[in-house]
């Protein structure tokens, strides 16, 4: 459940990122604002943790100094007939611990002597044992460098990592500065080093305040510039997604619809003028559609009135054409010509009242159960003999089990036939495929020739009324040039498609799909329009 | 759908997410380079002279090690560092040399395993840093039994102090107090004590004072501080004048205020004498001492104002004399009969003393201690008279002390005998060297502690101190044994008279003839520092002094017939004032 419905909703949200301006437009500025405040609050936090951490190492080294001059001054100050060493180191760091203790420092002193060894293995006095634990290893090497005897000049510091634990809570860490300094002890004349050990806990928690605010501050302003953009995208956005309804109803034929105009702005003079687009392609396509009608008016009523003067044509001339064998040759061969002609004639006139049916929107269908196959068997025992006239064989390939739709079987039939002898016009002698499938939803109908083929652009051409491929090609088959014409119309009457397939010099496909039940929706079809042995051409 | 490299939008994320996490990795830092500080702040180099004399040779002789040991001790400033380098291991660990042996020249070391070395002119300062004197005779002759260590020759024995020559100790050295309470705990009492100077000089009064006075001056002074205290190894000064003093030892517990007031004053007069120090910090067992008003650092050195001053500064600073065998005051060259019983009629008195506060008067007759009031007090049977508190011939100069304590020798067939009046009560105080001896003038401190008296012999005269012991109660019980100070007469090796020239000094007059004489100031602890100070010359028939422990308005005087001879080292020219008919000039005391 859970695993369709997150796809589901990721579908849902990837469609609302396409569809919508608005949202991206506002990621995009949250995204690049965040950027951009992430990179200044990184810089800012940059130069405050540099500020004051450098401000607390000056502090810490001027209060070491002062450490310095005070060891300076005590041990000065020890009478020089003083004897005891461990006396004079003892009270110095007593001094300097109590400091320590007053002024938030620790203090490790050891020996100088032993550098081999670790410093919590040099007998060092410290606050505590942690504070040991926390001298790091560079500082007591920095100063185990120093030639021996000698006392190093300079103090030396570096961070660090100050473990402490209180009474009752486990121990912490803490960053910290250790500055180590050396001192002699006058009653021995042996060097022992301090270290001073100053966490930087305020300097963290100050650091983590600062980033906390800044998170803060930065949280707020992007959500101050999403709502910004938001205000500032909608206010453009919802009258283009106003324009975009409109503009959909009137594709879809609702020509009245119009945008409402408010206020002076842009966006009221878009609307305005679209508007105007909206009317002046209403007043067209209206004037279109009148003349379409007109035209189709005029066929009609031409076709009709062409009926009666041909049928008085077509018994003269079918006198003329029984009595044609008493003419001289020549006679006998014109009355031959006016009766085919008659003929040619005759079959275009039908076709145009056929079409001029469709185009009246009288064409009706008289549904039943075909089964395809029969049709196709019959059509091309109907075309044999032009098959064989044209050098060429028309295959039938179909299941067995029947192939059946409802439609009209006179209309399919027409489609089959025209089909087929439009293959047997174009397959140059080559063998005429016709296949027949279905299953649950549509069945079909591919007929598949490998003549001349079809140009690019031309499989979606060749259902043009009057369209020819080659116009200095003859009709041999007799053709008007409104047999696919027909033929889409028929299709499209039942709801289903007419496709065309087709390439230079490697044949073409037709295939008629119709919905196994009239007028539902066809979503595929059994067969595929691009056939086998040319799709392994493509791949 | 096929697969498209990152796009501008992928891009922008994954900076988004980078720059998100360094964001997120400003944190403290908790390593790092070792960095080297280049001004060491602070750092100060010694001042003044500077000896650091070599160590042990390889190869050194036995006499050669001692030799080299002796000036190893003359290192400045003092340490005994490279000398303990001459010892056997042993020997430097026994080693703790609290005393100090000065001497004017020695003998060069001889001996093999056996190295002696003779010292001439040898004096000794204890190890409470008092001055003791010439060193005895036997001690005199040192000896340094040598073994080899390592192969080469090592001191195995040696005496407990440092040994330098006397020029030495005079540069490194200095003479100062330190102050304590007498009994009553009314008025400090100094203690002259000879201390390294220099940066040293505060570590070495504050760990003197700290020892307290010594069971020899048990009833002479006491101290306030708690015992069983011992101060850490040193007292630093800070640049700004502020000496940290931390007295390490058991809890004293919480401290009176009047204690702590005690103490701090004991501390401000002691610390006073250290001129680079202006305040000073007290820590007792770990405890921040503070005052009354919260204060933790406090002035240091002596205060004209401070009641418990031993030069008892609220003295009066008159001059008084006997003018018409009138008791007179004032200025000395215009003075005035006071208006009391020894100013409105002669008394017959000679030699008197004033008390300090201008109350009383005693006088001496030739049979006869008067005392009576300064200035007339009416009673209520009339004014006030001189009162005979003791009868007899004999009778020397009276003194007075800041107790009102009024001391008198009386010289008796028998010798002298001292005696203290005060609260109307007239004891004999036992002094041991003083009493029952031929004395010719004395002396008695403001604060009470010292009597300082010249004894008649035969041939020469002497100069004893004594230091007067007291109960609880402020009564005077005996004087310790007399210790001679050392005076070395250029005349007539009499006395001609002896007067305060501060608490712990007193100015010496000398006649060399009729015509001349000299007055010399001597340290009352005998230290002969002070005693070779230079003498005044004085041209004339000196007769006496008018000395006062008070430095400041109490010019020292010399008495000549008739006048007054200026004995202040500060001025260049002699100055002298006529006094016409006055007789016994004196300050009071």
């Amino acid at each position: 459940m859970v695993a369709r419905t997150v796809p589901a909703a990721l579908r849902r949200g990837l469609t609302f990122w396409r569809r919508s301006i608005q949202a991206r437009v506002v990621l995009s500025t949250v995204l690049l604002s965040a950027v951009v405040l992430t990179g200044v609050g990184w810089f800012l936090l940059r130069q405050v943790e540099q500020g004051l951490v450098h401000h607390r190492l000056d502090s810490v080294l001027a209060e070491v100094g002062n450490e310095d001059v005070q060891a300076d001054n005590l041990l000065k100050a020890v009478p020089g007939t003083d004897t005891d060493a461990d006396e004079q180191a003892s009270s110095l760091f007593a001094a300097l611990a109590q400091n320590g203790e007053a002024r938030g420092f620790t203090v490790v002193m050891a020996g100088a002597g032993q550098r081999d060894q670790p410093l919590d293995q040099r007998g060092p006095k410290a606050t505590t044992r942690q504070s040991v634990l926390s001298v790091p290893e560079s500082l007591v090497h920095h100063f185990d460098l120093v030639p021996s005897g000698q006392v190093a000049k300079q103090p030396a510091w570096t961070y660090t990592t100050i473990h402490t634990s209180g009474t009752g809570k486990a121990s912490t860490q803490v960053p910290g500065i250790a500055v180590g300094s050396q001192v002699l002890i006058p009653a021995d004349g042996s060097i022992r080093t301090i270290y001073y050990l100053f966490p930087l806990d305020d300097v963290q928690q100050s650091l983590a305040l600062v980033t906390r605010s800044l998170l803060t501050a930065g949280v707020l302003l992007l959500l101050l510039i999403a709502a910004l953009t938001w205000s500032l995208t909608r206010q453009i956005v919802t009258p283009i997604r106003l324009a975009r309804r409109v503009a959909e109803r009137l594709a879809a034929g609702q020509l009245q619809e119009r945008l409402r105009v408010s206020g002076e702005d842009d966006l009221a003079r878009l609307a305005t003028s679209f508007n105007q687009m909206a009317t002046s392609l209403q007043r067209q396509i209206r004037q279109l559609e009148e003349l379409s009608r007109v035209q189709r008016r005029f066929v009609s009523d031409v076709s009709h009135e062409l009926r009666t003067p041909l049928t008085t044509v077509r018994l003269a001339g079918s006198v003329l054409h029984e009595a044609r064998e008493g003419f001289d040759p020549q006679t006998r061969r014109s009355a031959e010509l006016l009766q085919s002609e008659l003929d040619r004639f005759e079959t275009l006139l039908v076709d145009l009242l056929e079409i001029s049916r469709f185009d009246a929107g009288a064409a009706a269908l008289d549904l039943d159960d075909v089964n395809l196959t029969d049709v196709v068997r019959r059509v091309v025992d109907g075309t044999q003999a032009l098959a064989l006239a044209r050098s060429t064989r028309v295959v039938v390939r179909a299941p067995e089990t029947p192939c059946v739709a409802e439609a009209d079987v006179r209309r399919v039939e027409r489609i089959v036939r025209n089909l087929v002898t439009n293959a047997i016009d174009h397959a140059d002698s080559s063998e005429i495929v016709v296949t027949v499938a279905a299953d649950e939803q549509a069945a079909a109908i591919a007929v598949r020739d490998h003549g001349v083929g079809l140009a690019i652009g031309e499989a979606a051409m060749v259902f043009n009324r009057f369209w020819r491929a080659d116009p200095a090609r003859a009709r041999t088959s007799g053709g008007t040039g409104l047999g696919l014409a027909i033929s889409l119309e028929d299709t499209h009457l039942h709801g289903g498609w007419l496709q065309a397939w087709g390439k230079p010099d490697e044949g073409a496909q037709f295939r008629l799909t119709l919905p196994r039940h009239a007028n539902d929706p066809l979503r595929h079809s059994p067969l595929p329009l691009v056939p086998d042995d040319a799709a392994e051409v493509v791949a | 759908m096929s697969t498209r490299p990152p796009g501008p939008r992928l891009r922008l994320v994954a900076a988004l997410a980078g720059a998100a996490l360094v964001a997120a990795c400003a944190q403290v830092p908790r390593q790092g380079p070792v960095v080297a500080v280049h001004v060491r702040a602070g750092a100060t180099t010694p001042q003044g002279l500077y000896n650091n004399p070599r160590g042990p040779q390889a190869g050194d002789k036995p006499s050669e090690i001692v030799s080299g040991f002796l000036v190893a001790m003359t290192a400045t400033p003092v340490q005994i560092r490279k000398a303990r380098e001459f010892l056997t291991p042993e020997a430097q660990t026994r080693w703790q040399p609290q005393r100090v042996l000065t001497y004017n020249r020695r003998s060069a070391p001889r001996g093999m395993h056996h190295v002696v070395v003779r010292l001439h002119g040898a004096d000794q300062v204890g190890t409470r840093a008092q001055w003791q004197g010439a060193v005895p005779r036997v001690d005199r002759r040192l000896d340094f039994p040598m073994v080899k260590e390592n192969g080469e020759w090592r001191i195995a024995q040696l005496p407990d102090a440092l040994i330098v020559p006397r020029t030495f100790y005079e540069q490194q050295y200095q003479e100062a107090e330190i102050y304590f309470f007498d009994p009553s705990g009314r008025i400090l009492v100094p203690e002259p004590v000879h201390v390294p100077e220099g940066e040293q000089l505060a570590s070495a009064l504050v760990h003197a004072l700290v020892q307290g006075p010594g069971r020899s001056l048990t009833g002479v002074d006491r101290s306030f501080l708690p015992a069983g205290l011992s101060p850490v190894v040193s007292v630093p000064v800070t640049k700004g004048g502020i000496a940290d003093v931390t007295l390490n030892g058991p809890d004293p517990g919480p401290l009176s205020r009047p204690t702590v007031r005690q103490i701090l004053a004991q501390l401000a007069w002691t610390l006073g004498q250290d001129a680079s120090i202006t305040s000073f910090r007290l820590t007792i067992a770990g405890h921040q001492i503070v005052n009354a008003a919260g204060a933790q650092s406090f002035r240091s050195g002596s205060r004209e104002a401070d009641r418990r001053d031993p030069a008892v500064s609220s003295a009066t600073s008159q001059y008084y004399a006997l003018k018409a065998g009138l008791l007179v005051s004032g200025q000395v060259t215009n003075p005035t009969p006071v208006d009391g019983p020894f100013g409105s009629e002669p008394q017959g008195i000679g030699a008197f003393a004033v008390s300090l506060h201008n109350h009383r008067v005693a006088g001496v007759t030739p049979t006869r201690l008067l005392v009576g009031p300064v200035n007339a007090v009416e009673t209520s049977h009339g004014p006030m008279g001189a009162k005979t508190v003791l009868e007899g011939s004999g009778l020397l100069r009276p003194a007075w002390d800041f107790a009102g304590r009024l001391w008198e020798i009386q010289n008796t067939p028998t010798g002298a005998r001292v005696m203290t009046y005060s609260g109307g009560h007239l004891h004999h105080v036992p002094v041991p060297g003083v009493t029952h001896q031929d004395v010719r003038r004395f002396l008695v401190s403001r604060d009470g502690s010292r009597l300082v008296a010249v004894l008649h012999g035969p041939r020469v005269d002497r100069i004893v101190v004594s230091r007067l012991r007291y109960d609880a109660d402020g009564v005077a019980l005996r004087g310790t044994r007399a210790r001679r100070i050392p005076w070395v007469s250029s005349g007539t090796e009499r006395v001609q008279d002896i007067g305060w020239t501060s608490p712990t000094t007193i100015e010496v007059l000398d006649r060399l003839s009729r015509s001349q004489a000299e007055a010399r100031i001597l340290n009352v602890d005998g230290s002969t520092a002070a005693g070779e100070t230079h003498p005044s010359s004085i041209s004339g028939r000196a007769i006496g002094l008018v000395t006062s422990p008070r430095s400041g308005p109490e010019t020292p005087y010399a008495v000549l017939p008739g006048r007054l001879y200026s004995l202040d080292t500060v001025d260049t020219s002699p100055v002298t004032i006529d006094t016409p008919g006055l007789h016994h000039i004196t300050y009071a005391g």
